[in-house]
Formats: structure tokens, C-alpha cells, sequence
């Protein structure tokens, strides 16, 4: 692999972000970081680390206060379908049906109804809801929601994903499942993702590569590079590469000095 | 259905009877009329009570009074009065929404706007819509001004809030998913916004249609020749109406009249509102 040599397609460069008010709060600071093309970076902290302050950076809906984000090269200003950004909460559109909902981006860029539909069709397979493309959110699971809203991020082609704690309010079994599923639809369609939780097995599980943040004000910890075997499984989760990195991990990400 | 509808009839003629002999034991019939004496004006008010062949009717069941002469005299209909007073109302809200929810969807989208609107919104929301009639006189005389402007009045203060509430609170994570993916400008605002802010401008179309009743008789009892409001009074301008002999029989039948058309617009809402969010239930 050269992805070392290839310039990064994500870069915050010492960045800083802190939220006006009565009390002013240090969010990040000074923060660092780099996600190269194709890669699938996990953020991993603590809660309020500012881990969605960063994403909401990336996505161009906040302007770090110092420092300087960079996407493909230029300049992050405001937000874009080429940083396609899925939020924590649930923000999958309920007045729309299943397709609807995945064609948005592409109404939104102008694309032909025949051509919408072809990519529709595609990704309403891909996630195996093609029963329910007329159906109303409220038909779905939680966790089929989210999956809609990935999948919908997916369908404008953007050049990057940034998924906020997209599984955080899900039991543990449909967790791995939609992490799974998640794993399934990177593996297929390759793409640059950075992907922010809270739950080390989650990030072991998905990523590459792994970025330990501080808790407030936000600051890159440690890093790690997580070498195992894709396509993962079940048995990933217990292979002893998998409790080897998950170790050192957890004590980086254990109570500070 | 045909079963919940006999139990309307069922409860409604209970309600009747009850009434009839509650009204027999108080016998105040100057504020609490008998109901064949309802019956009667309700006829009379429908313009029919002077066709009743008079033979065939017991002498006391042909309701006459002064309020129902006067109103008689003046070609004054129950039905007529309620296309008015619904027409002022209709209007009102016409009117009234799309201004209430302009400025209920700045003040929501921007926080600038909302930091200029929101002083001058909770000052003028204070201001009781009927205090505005003599001053419109003012301005363009005795016309039909001085009815519609409170109704519209109204109804948009009324409607700012929910929709505020809906762009601010509700709309925000939509707004923010939906700019992700490129959505901007009027794409946003008919997909996005409007749909978000949609189940709260809706409960808040209840209290609009509401307070545009309240307004609108409101106004005819003070200012108006024709109308529900101008029937509840007797009719006729001021002068006349302080000659004019209240007839309690009247006076419920117009309450009747109004609390039934409330309850029919009411409906109608209702029915709309589930109709457009259906993906919300």
C-alpha cells in the first residue's frame, strides 16, 4: 500500500473550538488529525470530548475558533454533500417513505427521477429493505433507521462519511448487527470514513486505524493502527489480535495521568 | 357507525329532556327559556316562523318576541348571520395564517430575526385584537375593515408561536441532515422546513380557528350590521339595540348555532391535519 505517500483527503491542523456564552467551554484543543483516502478512521473518547464538535467541523456547520480544516485540499466552509455527515440523533426524514428518503441528495443535486430510482433501487437492496420503500420511518426499527440514513449519505457518492455515535442508542445485539451491516456496505463501496463512538470494541471492530481523544478540552491522546484481517466476523471480535489491540486501547483510554 | 350515531340521537334528546325539566323547575323563563320556546325562535330565526299555519299551532308554540320582531324586521336569518360570521372567520384565517407563519418561520430560522422580531411580536401579541376596531374606524371609516382586520389580527399572532416552535425546536436536526446532503433554498424550505414545522402549525390551526370565532362575534357585537354577533344582540346599530327587549330563546340559539359551527370547523381541521401528517401517527 502506498497510503502513506498519498495526501491525506480529510485534515484538521491545530484545531481549537470554543463555545461562546456566559461560560465559555473549551471544546477541542489544539487538536490534529488526518484521514487518508479509502481509510476508515475511528474517533474514540469519552462523552463530551467534543467528538461531535469535530464531526460538526468537518461537516462545515461550525468554524474552528483556530486552526485551519481541510478537505481534498481546500478549505471547509459550510457544509456540502461531498462530506456526507449522519448525525447521533435520529434524523432520517419521517414525512418521506424508505426511497425518498435515499433519493433526497440526489433531488437535491438535480438527478433525472429514472437515475434517482436506479440508485434507490441499488441501495434499497443493499441494506435489505427493498419491502418497505414506500413505507413511513415510523414502520422501521431504530436501527433500520440509521442504516436508511447511512445509506442515503451513501447515495450522493460523497468522497467522505463522517457518522456520529450512528449506533449509540441501540442494545447490543442489534449494535453488532448494524455494525455488521455497516462493515458489509464499506467493504462493498469503499470509502473514506470517519466514524465517532464512544465504545472501544465498536471502533476495533470497524476501523483501521484508531485516534484516542482526551476528555474536554479535546485533545488527540494516542493513536493506533488496527491490523485485522477484512472481511471481519464473530471471530474477529475474539481473536487474540483483536484482545491484543482492544488491551492496549483501553488502557489508553483509561483515566489519564 | 350506525350504532355511535343512535347514541348521539340517544344522548342528545336526553340532554333535551333533561333540559326541559330543569328549565320547569328554576321557571325563570326570562334567562332560562323552555325548550319549545328555542324551538320556536330557532324556527323564526330560519324564516320560517311566519309561515306556520297558525290554526293548526297552539297559540304559544308560534314564538314571537321583541328581539325576534326586530331581527325579523330586518330580514336578519340564522343561517344568513352564520355564512357572514363563517365568511369573516374563512378570511381571517386566509389571511391571517400565511402572515402569522411568516414571521413565526423567521423568527425560528433566524436568530437574528428572531433577536428584532421577538420584543415587537410580545408587544403586539398583548394588544386585545377588539381594542384595534375604533382606531381602524378611524382610519377608513365604518366598513368592513374594522371586522376582518381583528380576525386577521388575530389569528396570526396566534399562529406565530407554533410555527416558531416548530422551525426552532423541531426542524433544526432535519435542517442540518438535509444540508448535508445539498439541500438549499426553496428545496429546503418546502421538503424540509415545512414539513417539520408541520404537526405543530397544525395544533396550532386549532386554536387560530378558535380565537378567529371569538374575534369575528366579537367584532359584530360592537361594529356590524349582519353577522352571529350582530343576531346575539338584536340587530339594528346601538341606539336601537339598547330599545330592543332580549329574548333569552334567541340568544341560545345563536350560543347553539356558534358552539356547532366551532365544533364543525374544528372537525375539519382535525380531519385535515391527519390527512397531511399521516407519517407522524
Amino acid at each position: 500500500m502506498t497510503a502513506n505517500a498519498s495526501p491525506p483527503l480529510l485534515e484538521a491542523l491545530d484545531v481549537s473550538y470554543t463555545y461562546s456564552g456566559l461560560t465559555p467551554t473549551r471544546a477541542l484543543e489544539d487538536l490534529s488529525l488526518e484521514v487518508k483516502e479509502n481509510e476508515f478512521l475511528a474517533v474514540l473518547g469519552p462523552v463530551g470530548c467534543g467528538k461531535t464538535t469535530l464531526l460538526r467541523i468537518f461537516a462545515g456547520f461550525l468554524r474552528p475558533t483556530k486552526g485551519s480544516v481541510r478537505c481534498a485540499g481546500s478549505s471547509i466552509d459550510g457544509p456540502g454533500w461531498q462530506r456526507g455527515y449522519v448525525l447521533q440523533e435520529q434524523a432520517i426524514f419521517p414525512w418521506m417513505t424508505v426511497r425518498e428518503n435515499l433519493e433526497f441528495g440526489l433531488l437535491a443535486k438535480g438527478v433525472a427521477p429514472a437515475a434517482r430510482r436506479a440508485v434507490s433501487d441499488q441501495f434499497l437492496g443493499l441494506i435489505g429493505l427493498s419491502e418497505f420503500e414506500s413505507a413511513f420511518p415510523k414502520e422501521l426499527s431504530t436501527g433500520m433507521s440509521k442504516m436508511v440514513e447511512v445509506a442515503r449519505v451513501l447515495a450522493t457518492d460523497p468522497a467522505l462519511l463522517l457518522l456520529d455515535e450512528p449506533f449509540g442508542a441501540l442494545d447490543a445485539q442489534t449494535r453488532a448487527r448494524m455494525q455488521d451491516a455497516l462493515a458489509g456496505l464499506w467493504e462493498r463501496r469503499r470509502k473514506t470514513v470517519l466514524f465517532v463512538t464512544h465504545d472501544v470494541e465498536e471502533a476495533l471492530y470497524l476501523a483501521d486505524r484508531i485516534v484516542v481523544l482526551s476528555p474536554r478540552p479535546g485533545k488527540v491522546k494516542a493513536h493506533f493502527a488496527v491490523d485485522l484481517p477484512r472481511p471481519r466476523s464473530v471471530e474477529t471480535r475474539f481473536s487474540t489480535g483483536f484482545l491484543a489491540v482492544k488491551r492496549k486501547v483501553w488502557e489508553a483510554t483509561g483515566p489519564g495521568p | 357507525m350506525a350504532r355511535r350515531s343512535l347514541l348521539w340521537i340517544l344522548s342528545l334528546a336526553a340532554l333535551i329532556v333533561a333540559y326541559t325539566l330543569v328549565a320547569r323547575a328554576i321557571s325563570r323563563p326570562d334567562v332560562v327559556p323552555p325548550a319549545e320556546d328555542i324551538a320556536g325562535a330557532f324556527a323564526a330565526l330560519l324564516g320560517r316562523g311566519h309561515q306556520l299555519p297558525a290554526s293548526d299551532m297552539p297559540a304559544h308554540h308560534h314564538h314571537s318576541s321583541d328581539q325576534v320582531d326586530t331581527l325579523t324586521q330586518e330580514g336578519v336569518t340564522l343561517q344568513a348571520s352564520l355564512a357572514v360570521t363563517t365568511a369573516r372567520v374563512l378570511f381571517g384565517l386566509v389571511v391571517g395564517l400565511p402572515l402569522g407563519m411568516l414571521m413565526g418561520l423567521l423568527m425560528g430560522w433566524s436568530r437574528r430575526a428572531d433577536d428584532y422580531l421577538h420584543p415587537i411580536y410580545v408587544l403586539i401579541r398583548s394588544v386585545p385584537p377588539l381594542s384595534l376596531i375604533t382606531y381602524i374606524m378611524l382610519w377608513l371609516g365604518h366598513s368592513e375593515a374594522h371586522r376582518l382586520i381583528p380576525v386577521v389580527y388575530a389569528v396570526a399572532v396566534t399562529a406565530v408561536i407554533p410555527t416558531y416552535h416548530g422551525v426552532r425546536d423541531v426542524a433544526g436536526k432535519y435542517v442540518v441532515a438535509a444540508r448535508s446532503l445539498g439541500a438549499r433554498g426553496r428545496l429546503l424550505l418546502i421538503k424540509i422546513l415545512l414539513p417539520a414545522a408541520a404537526p405543530a402549525v397544525l395544533g396550532g390551526l386549532r386554536y387560530s380557528i378558535a380565537i378567529a370565532w371569538m374575534t369575528a362575534v366579537g367584532a359584530e357585537m360592537l361594529m356590524a350590521e349582519n353577522g352571529m354577533g350582530n343576531l346575539l344582540v338584536g340587530g339594528g346599530m346601538w341606539s336601537s339595540r339598547l330599545q330592543t327587549r332580549s329574548d333569552p330563546a334567541v340568544i341560545v340559539v345563536g350560543i347553539l348555532a356558534l358552539a356547532a359551527a366551532g365544533w364543525a370547523m374544528d372537525m375539519l381541521a382535525r380531519t385535515v391535519s391527519a390527512r397531511l401528517t399521516r407519517w407522524a401517527t
